[in-house]
């Protein structure tokens, strides 16, 4: 069951505290300190796994298996470099790609930052991002749009897209690192 | 793929969303643990990775989730493993004497022709009988029927002190776990400050400043990887900067960031204990002023250095 959500404003209080705090919390064993952490990444996760994966058990199972591995482990989250909210956006769509293709998760670099121009902790930094890069996406040209949301969103090897799209890999590459810098752009306001 | 002294932003945006076949994966993969220029360039793509995640349309999962999570979180309390708690008694023997078949308030109702056994081969309609009962039985009834209520009150005390005694191992448990793991980080500071050797070395800054000037003590420890810095009269920063301590090898290797941080009203700024490599020999250290939360190369100039 899914509720789609118009920008409506939290009507609880927001949380002051920053990630890092929320993940000392709960690596004491806070369990508010978890609630206030899933209350504010919830949404991005629960989407992104979503528009992978059209489908809302699936979304849901993927990510209460994402929240429940951060109370058991915050402190490997503690040495994340960078931002908390961006890096959760990452695992959810990797981890979202790894399911649809039936596939273990690949080895990832430990601590590589997250490098994310804005505080993604704050509810309003989020907000202005997310509009920042709908706008930049809707600016994206079609063919350039739909290659990279193959890339993004289904998972496809550039070489995949290449067949599907009668593009050669190396054109399929390059579109897929130019949408990227257009965002990065885009994000940079 | 590139076979170059660093791999291009193509192949790295492809690793980044982890579309390359598992060999070329984990050739960028090698790579990358290895060159910070190639990191910087992969933590760049990340962070657009998670810009592209932030811009599909927003939903929210159905509140059950979160109840779910909630419930998981509960279940798997920060404590010591303890034993499954036996299934609780304490419903059964309330509700025990309340089974059909016990002689229950209705004998005072009862009229003194039934007979025993009629009762049993019939409960319904004994039930529904009047039953013998000389006072003196009656009064053994109720003596019986005490006898057991205050052994359920009993037994249902028993349980419940049981589950606080439980309860208050399981907080202990918990307080000593917590302990040990403040004693772990205690030891480690502790043999950082004051192993013989550990390399204590003086920050100061690079350009002329306002008196008093800022200055940085690190006391670093290579064997285990132990740092300590403590600075002072520091400039204060932009909501948006930080200021990140490297530590430069001595072996010619790229910086190594050791920690960013913010200093407090009085120009004051620590950093304890970040997650660094073992046995590095550090040939110098600097600080610098970095854009968020610290970067992965050093941004010119460094604003305090010592050797």
């Amino acid at each position: 069951m899914t509720a789609k959500v118009m920008e409506m404003p939290h009507a609880s209080v927001p949380e002051q505290r920053d990630d890092a705090t929320l993940l000392m919390l709960i690596r004491r064993g806070d369990e508010a300190a978890m609630a206030a952490l899933y209350d504010r990444y919830v949404r991005v996760v629960y989407s992104v796994l979503l528009r992978v994966l059209h489908h809302s058990s699936s979304a849901e199972e993927i990510l209460e298996e994402i929240f429940v591995a951060i109370w058991r482990r915050p402190e490997d989250l503690l040495s994340v470099r960078g931002s908390l909210g961006a890096w959760l956006a990452v695992v959810a769509r990797n981890s979202a790609i790894d399911a649809l293709r039936r596939r273990a998760p690949l080895e990832t670099i430990g601590d590589i930052a997250m490098a994310s121009p804005y505080d993604l902790s704050n509810d309003g930094e989020r907000r202005l991002l997310a509009d920042r890069t709908r706008a930049e996406v809707a600016r994206l040209a079609p063919e350039q749009r739909k290659i990279f949301a193959m890339a993004f969103f289904d998972g496809l090897s550039h070489r995949e897209i290449a067949e599907m799209t009668n593009e050669t890999a190396e054109t399929v590459k390059m579109t897929i690192r130019d949408a990227m810098l257009a965002l990065r752009r885009a994000a940079r306001g | 793929m590139s076979v170059a002294a660093h791999y291009d932003d193509t192949d790295l945006a492809l690793f980044a969303l982890q579309l390359l076949e598992s060999d070329e994966h984990r050739a960028v993969s090698d790579h990358v643990n290895g060159c910070a220029f190639c990191r910087q360039e992969l933590a760049r793509l990340q962070g657009d990775l998670a810009t592209c995640a932030y811009g599909v349309e927003m939903y929210d999962p159905a509140a059950v989730v979160r109840e779910r999570v909630m419930r998981q979180v509960a279940r798997e309390k920060k404590i010591a493993p303890v034993e499954e708690m036996p299934r609780a008694p304490r419903f059964e023997a309330l509700e025990r004497p309340a089974e059909p078949e016990e002689p229950t308030l209705e004998f005072r109702r009862r009229a003194p022709e039934s007979t025993t056994a009629h009762r049993r081969s019939h409960p319904e309609k004994a039930d529904r009988q009047p039953r013998p009962g000389s006072p003196l039985r009656s009064v053994s009834l109720w003596l019986g029927w005490t006898v057991a209520a205050c052994l359920a009150v009993m037994g249902t005390r028993m349980y419940l002190q049981r589950q606080d005694d439980q309860a208050q191992l399981r907080t202990k448990t918990a307080e000593a776990i917590r302990g040990r793991q403040e004693a772990e980080g205690a030891r480690r500071l502790l043999d950082a400050l004051t192993s013989s050797s550990a390399q204590q070395v003086l920050l100061t800054g690079t350009a002329a400043a306002a008196e008093p000037l800022p200055e940085g003590h690190v006391i670093y420890s290579a064997k285990d990887g132990a740092l300590v810095l403590l600075a002072e009269h520091l400039a204060a920063l932009e909501p948006e900067k930080v200021y990140e301590l490297w530590l430069i090898p001595s072996d010619g290797r790229d910086p190594i960031p050791a920690g960013a941080f913010r200093p407090d009203d009085r120009g004051d700024g620590r950093v304890i204990l970040p997650p660094l490599p073992k046995a590095v020999t550090a040939k110098a250290f600097g600080i610098t002023i970095e854009e968020g939360a610290g970067g992965q190369s050093p941004t010119m100039p460094i604003v305090l250095a010592g050797s």
